[in-house]
């Protein structure tokens, strides 16, 4: 793979970095470090792996992406924006009312969204219907779907894993957004995940664990054989990835007005990244 | 249009047969039909429909709460899914996903839930579903049916082919059913059907307990006691128009729930008395959680037997 190729997509991280900053500030709160987590995935997928038309985002032979960690929604818009499906201009709607932003992912109301996500685990389901449907379909068809640590606590979720690796879903890839943060702090702390690698492994799917932000290696996970199973991407993350003090504070849930310095830091990292990118506004 | 069987057919066919003979021969001309069932193909009967179209039947196993979600995907991906479990798990187990993969998301999933109420017989309290029509009936744009015979359920599986819009909710016995309307009857949503007519009293029954009613309403006939049985099959979808008539010829009126006496269809009729026509109505239905026996056995312990109906109603009179 070539230099540019990363190049490319780190781009588009630090631009969907941006995005997903300035629509939270101008709305002044949000679930900010989540959606920060995923944007390397995200740009790398939307920037090299899926198949879609933006101006056609219902085309019936493009990859199926669901979002099954919803409030990861800013950064699925962002990204949507950046690649063409809306203006990016509507992303400052994010959460104001009648809006086509919502906090969580809504297959009804944005463009390139397939599956409505928030109540954890289901999207994970939907996207096994997917895979299904792509067999059924003939077209070659891949299915991304992207999970996050906490969210495997929930059961549906090995339902999932159970009956996507019985079937062999071949053309199934999860992402697991573990960033070792859940709404009350560590998981570590509350339920842990043991070893996601060995329990995944242990469904009978291809597992790889890497740095989730590291895009020469997302990039070679995404490309790796899967010998005819369903592949497990786990990519080690960091909550806020991108503004230093968002990870520091591994909160979940940002509003304006704090005095834990996140104000400041957002402001700084936004200032910051317009001047290597082009932001919103 | 709807034509009332003559003959007293009882036994006829087993209600899941119908359902599923009536999706295979649908299947030939609607491509886009999918089964997904969860370990019970062999109960359900869609082992029949396995069997010729393999390729689009799907077993997810026990994993009520996946096998929603992932019919959610099928729809998003182009396939109109009919997925079976037992009410209990089609309707609780897996309710958040119905909510949301389903009706919230607009997926036209149909939720085939059988052997609801007490006809869960030897299976007993733990799958006796008595929520299941207060639970579906409350999520918007969603289709409540309570299916009363054979004719009744292949019309559903033919209406839902036809218009895949929206969450279904089918409730239907795997047993057989009196045979209550003629072969090739169809009906419209919102247009309850009077199997009985009578000047009496009024009955507003659905699934097993119309053909219940019927059998009152038969035996007091040879009283002198004229009942009007109101078949009312869709539940989301009332039939203000003669819920309002019945309530105007002054009989008195009853309803009877498989279901608890809360949320079921009398719930339902009351809705529309309380905006349309306040009115006194009379209720039987299960007021207690369920327990194991023979549904016969059952509908005495739960006072819904015709014997039940026939008393109430000579006390209603």
């Amino acid at each position: 793979m070539s230099r540019k190729v990363v190049e490319d997509t780190e781009k588009l991280a630090k631009q969907i970095r941006l995005y997903i900053l300035e629509m939270l500030q101008n709305l002044g709160f949000g679930h900010v470090s989540g959606s920060l987590s995923i944007s390397d995935v995200l740009a790398v997928l939307y920037g090299k792996i899926l198949r879609y038309d933006s101006k056609n985002p219902h085309k019936n032979d493009r990859d199926y992406f669901v979002l099954s960690k919803g409030h990861g929604g800013p950064a699925l818009y962002s990204t949507l924006a950046l690649m063409g499906f809306f203006d990016k201009k509507e992303l400052l709607t994010i959460n104001k009312i009648g809006t086509n932003f919502p906090s969580h992912a809504d297959r009804l109301r944005t463009p390139g969204v397939d599956a409505t996500t928030g109540s954890l685990g289901q999207g994970f389901s939907e996207a096994a219907g997917l895979a299904a449907a792509a067999i059924l379909n003939g077209k070659g068809q891949k299915v991304y779907c992207v999970v996050g640590d906490g969210e495997l606590q929930e059961g549906q979720c090995w339902e999932a894993m159970q009956q996507i690796a019985h079937a062999k879903y071949s053309h199934f890839t999860l992402i697991v957004d573990d960033n070792g943060l859940q709404l009350d702090g560590a998981l570590d702390n509350i339920c842990c995940s043991f070893s996601l690698e060995k329990k995944i492994g242990a469904f009978g799917w291809h597992t790889l664990c890497i740095d989730g932000h590291n895009h020469k290696e997302i990039l070679k996970a995404f490309e790796e054989d899967s010998k005819n199973k369903p592949k497990a991407i786990i990519l080690k993350t960091q909550k806020g990835y991108g503004v230093p003090k968002l990870t520091e504070l591994g909160s979940h849930h940002w509003k304006k007005g704090g005095k834990d310095g996140a104000d400041e830091a957002i402001a700084q990292a936004i200032e910051h990244m317009k001047k290597e990118v082009e932001g919103i506004l | 249009m709807i034509k009332l069987e003559k003959d007293d057919i009882r036994n006829a066919e087993e209600v899941r047969y119908a359902a599923i003979d009536e999706l295979i021969q649908l299947r030939k001309n609607h491509d886009k039909i999918v089964f997904v069932d969860s370990d019970l193909s062999e109960p359900s009967g869609s082992i029949r429909f396995k069997k010729e179209y393999p390729s689009h039947f799907i077993n997810v196993g026990i994993m009520e709460a996946h096998m929603v979600g992932f019919a959610a995907g099928l729809c998003i991906g182009g396939y109109q899914p009919f997925v079976h479990s037992f009410a209990p798990f089609a309707s609780r187990r897996s309710f958040d996903q119905s909510v949301i993969a389903g009706a919230y998301s607009r997926n036209a999933i149909t939720l085939m839930a059988t052997d609801p109420g007490l006809c869960a017989q030897y299976n007993g309290g733990t799958h006796t579903t008595l929520e299941d029509i207060g639970m579906f009936r409350s999520l918007s744009g969603t289709l409540v049916l309570d299916i009363a015979d054979t004719t009744q359920v292949r019309w559903a599986m033919k209406f839902r082919v036809e218009n895949p819009q929206d969450l279904a909710y089918i409730r239907y016995p795997r047993r057989p059913l009196r045979k209550i309307y003629a072969s090739g009857s169809t009906f419209k949503l919102g247009q309850f059907p009077i199997v009985h007519e009578g000047k009496d009293i009024t009955i507003f029954a659905s699934g097993i307990m119309t053909s219940l009613a019927l059998d009152a309403a038969e035996t007091l006939k040879g009283e002198g006691i004229g009942v009007q049985v109101v078949d009312c099959f869709s539940i989301s979808d009332p039939d203000v128009d003669t819920i309002v008539k019945e309530v105007e010829s002054k009989r008195p009126l009853l309803a009877l729930d498989n279901h608890n006496v809360r949320g079921g269809l009398a719930t339902a009729i009351a809705d529309v008395l309380v905006t349309h026509c306040p009115a006194k109505l009379h209720r039987m239905g299960a007021e207690k959680f369920g327990q194991v026996g023979t549904l016969k056995e059952l509908l005495g312990v739960y006072g819904l037997d015709a014997d039940h109906i026939v008393k109430k109603v000579k006390s209603l009179i």
